[in-house]
């Protein structure tokens, strides 16, 4: 109520607030802005400007105007890796999302043991993402663990080449994706699920709602905010994909696992490559990030009104 | 007044960032002037050579600020893998070491941007005293010689004489070329299971050259890698993929597994530096204790491959005269000679390598590899690759042969779409 006194008094006292004041809240967050404005913002211009030269990494350059975007959209194999990302999306994103939430929804159960199986699904987090990859390089090469235990249960009367193969090793970099980033999810699931309301899930149990159609009905429609988040975040991440593809397979054989960053990545971050052209290629990952993005927040935006 | 303060941030900011970027002002790039008084400070930038190597590097130091009084040597190690980053952000800022030890690959761009001083002008008199191809591996187009060479290194065959055994290939004479190493690695796997050896991103150049390709035109502006004697050595891989003469995740290993596959009894042969042998040692004394050593392939031929550490100074040293002075210093006969007794390199001058260090007729296989690359060496039988074909060049080559190997795809087509997305790579440059 003081805030909405209009009072003379008042009135004459805020422009002398507003004058002296303007900078409070800056103090408070200025150490962030700081640590953001040279961290994030300027190398984030540094990539604008850089994406009009023709620079090199070891620096120099001239302004070259749209010549990287002009080159960027004729760039089949720019295109290839766009093409390559958005279907690494499609396939693992879906996947994620319902695995990790079918996998909270059971973890959530207060049944024996369900502690230990908690544990085990969120390891997965705890590990750095290049471990992780290096792991299932052991797992799946042509002598790995899969090979020999499908070979061991007579599955298969060959070794698989997961990685060796055009057709499966960006298969095999999914499933990798799928198992790291299904921790998180389930873990950001999980939470969400600790807030759903008891009271409801009960009157459907009174009404004769069998856990399947309470589960359906009752339970994921209140967690659907946190199920779209969980969607944009790992769409977001799946978009900039980059360990797995250059630790398993350095976006082999012959190109069939190369991302749009590993593609930046090869042609302006090595030594004496086009750091103008790669930062080109950042810029058009930024626009697919902020793109996929709206996309979800519009959908989602229409289901929520 | 908040509006006034913004702007003039974000001006500020992008004044930053248009600097930043490198685009601030235009780099050194001409002839300068090394010429002068040897006197000041200076830096010395080394790679990886922290703390084995603190006592010699101290003492060089030491050597150079007493021959030269009023000069100061400040040295500075990194690790390896961060080199190519480091020199890189040096560059564009325009603060890189007075001195710089680097490799080949990372030296390629400042040089063919003709950031650092020709050595060439500023230390041609030195030229009668390097080996030739370690000379030569130093040039890189219009800077005529990048740096000075410091310390080299060129392999030596290892074979699993228990692999050879169980192949019958025991007593007959070791492959001498590329081509003959697949006709071995065929019986390999034919007698054994196990893989002959593992083709690598980083040799597959080699393979090339060796066979007679020449990779690059005269100009360095053309890739030229789609020729007979490329489709029949990639199609012989692909066979060999078939057969297991390879090992069959070659086309998605890391750099240096091939080395781990060996030492795990896994391959039958591998061209590597004698420096390996202590690893393995180490790592696998089983087969260690069943290695025999051979000349390098192609040795006999066209040559081995080198693989040499350069002293280069960029333009934009504010001390050239020291930094040039120290950089001949460093790779001195008598220092360099010092360094090699005490590591598993070699040296690059010529003297050096006359050494009776490198001539000795030990018994260890270390000692006998370093017979056999000293050999190398001083015999002038080793190349170089031409300049343009470095890393981005070698990673592109065998991304594209990759599918051929495997079989998805024929070996003329994988090196057609290779040559031509090479000589897009090089007239970018």
């Amino acid at each position: 109520m003081l805030l909405r006194d209009r009072s003379p008094a008042k009135t004459a006292a805020r422009p002398a607030l507003r004058r002296h004041r303007w900078y409070v809240p800056l103090v408070f967050v200025g150490p962030v802005l700081i640590l953001q404005g040279t961290f994030l913002f300027t190398p984030l211009v540094n990539t604008f400007v850089l994406s009009f030269t023709d620079a090199s990494t070891v620096g120099g350059g001239q302004f070259v105007g749209l010549d990287n975007f002009a080159t960027l959209a004729g760039d089949a194999g720019f295109w290839a890796a766009v093409g390559r990302t958005f279907l690494y999306m499609l396939c693992t994103v879906p996947v994620i999302v319902t695995l990790s939430t079918s996998l909270a929804i059971l973890v959530n159960t207060s049944l024996r043991g369900s502690a230990v199986i908690r544990s085990l699904l969120f390891s997965p987090m705890v590990m750095p993402l290049a471990t992780v990859a290096v792991m299932f390089q052991f797992v799946l090469r042509s002598d790995g663990l899969v090979n020999q235990v499908l070979g061991g249960l007579h599955v298969i009367s060959r070794p698989l080449p997961f990685l060796s193969s055009s057709n499966l090793a960006l298969v095999s970099l999914m499933l990798v994706t799928v198992w790291k980033g299904c921790a998180l999810a389930t873990l950001i699931s999980l939470a969400a699920l600790q807030n759903v309301s008891g009271e409801l899930d009960e009157a459907a149990r009174i009404d004769g709602a069998g856990w399947l159609r309470r589960t359906w009905s009752v339970t994921l429609p209140q967690i659907r905010g946190t199920t779209v988040l969980v969607g944009v975040l790992t769409s977001i991440s799946v978009l900039r994909i980059f360990t797995e593809p250059y630790v398993m397979t350095g976006g082999g054989p012959g190109g069939s696992t190369e991302t749009i960053v590993l593609y930046l990545f090869e042609q302006g971050v090595s030594p004496g490559t086009q750091a103008g052209y790669a930062s080109a290629i950042s810029l058009a990952l930024f626009v697919f990030v902020l793109a996929a993005a709206a996309v979800t927040w519009i959908v989602t935006r229409g289901r929520r009104a | 007044m908040v509006r006034r303060t913004a702007f003039l941030s974000l001006a500020a900011a992008g004044a930053l960032a248009v600097a930043g970027c490198g685009l601030g002002g235009a780099p050194q790039t001409g002839a300068v002037d090394t010429s002068g008084q040897v006197t000041g400070a200076i830096t010395f930038q080394t790679l990886q050579l922290s703390p084995t190597f603190d006592k010699y590097l101290h003492g060089v130091i030491a050597g150079f600020e007493k021959k030269y009084p009023g000069t100061k040597v400040t040295w500075n190690d990194i690790p390896s893998n961060s080199a190519a980053r480091k020199t890189n952000a040096d560059a564009v800022a325009k603060s890189l070491p007075d001195v710089m030890d680097l490799d080949t690959r990372t030296l390629a761009p400042l040089a063919r941007k003709g950031l650092v001083v020709d050595m060439a002008t500023s230390a041609g008199d030195l030229k009668a005293g390097f080996v030739p191809s370690a000379w030569k591996s130093l040039t890189f187009g219009s800077t005529v010689e990048a740096a000075l060479p410091w310390y080299l290194n060129t392999p030596v065959l290892l074979k699993n004489s228990a692999l050879l055994e169980q192949a019958g290939l025991t007593s007959a004479p070791d492959p001498a070329s590329y081509t003959e190493l697949v006709e071995a690695s065929t019986k390999v796997a034919q007698a054994t299971g196990k893989a002959g050896f593992q083709p690598t991103e980083i040799g597959f150049p080699n393979y090339l050259l060796s066979l007679g390709v020449p990779l690059v035109n005269d100009q360095g502006t053309e890739a030229v890698v789609n020729t007979p004697a490329a489709v029949a050595f990639v199609d012989s891989l692909a066979e060999l993929q078939k057969s297991g003469g390879i090992p069959a995740d070659s086309v998605a290993a890391q750099q240096r597994s091939e080395i781990e596959t060996f030492q795990e009894g896994g391959t039958a042969y591998l061209e590597t530096g004698g420096s390996r042998l202590k690893i393995i040692q180490q790592n696998a004394p089983a087969v260690y204790s069943k290695i025999t050593l051979g000349k390098p392939l192609g040795v006999t031929g066209p040559g081995t491959w080198l693989v040499p550490h350069g002293i280069a100074v960029p333009k934009t040293s504010a001390n050239l005269p020291t930094a040039v002075a120290f950089a001949k210093f460093l790779t001195s006969s008598e220092n360099q000679l010092a360094l090699a007794k005490q590591s598993s390199v070699f040296p690059s001058t010529t003297a050096a390598l006359d050494d009776p260090f490198f001539t000795g007729d030990g018994t260890g296989l270390v000692s006998k590899a370093r017979t056999i690359s000293a050999a190398s060496l001083k015999n002038g039988t080793t190349v170089v690759l031409p300049a343009a074909v470095d890393s981005e060049f070698s990673t592109a080559l065998w991304s594209a042969v990759q599918p051929a190997i495997i079989g998805e795809v024929p070996a003329a087509q994988a090196l057609a779409d290779a040559q031509t997305k090479l000589t897009t790579i090089l007239k970018a440059r």
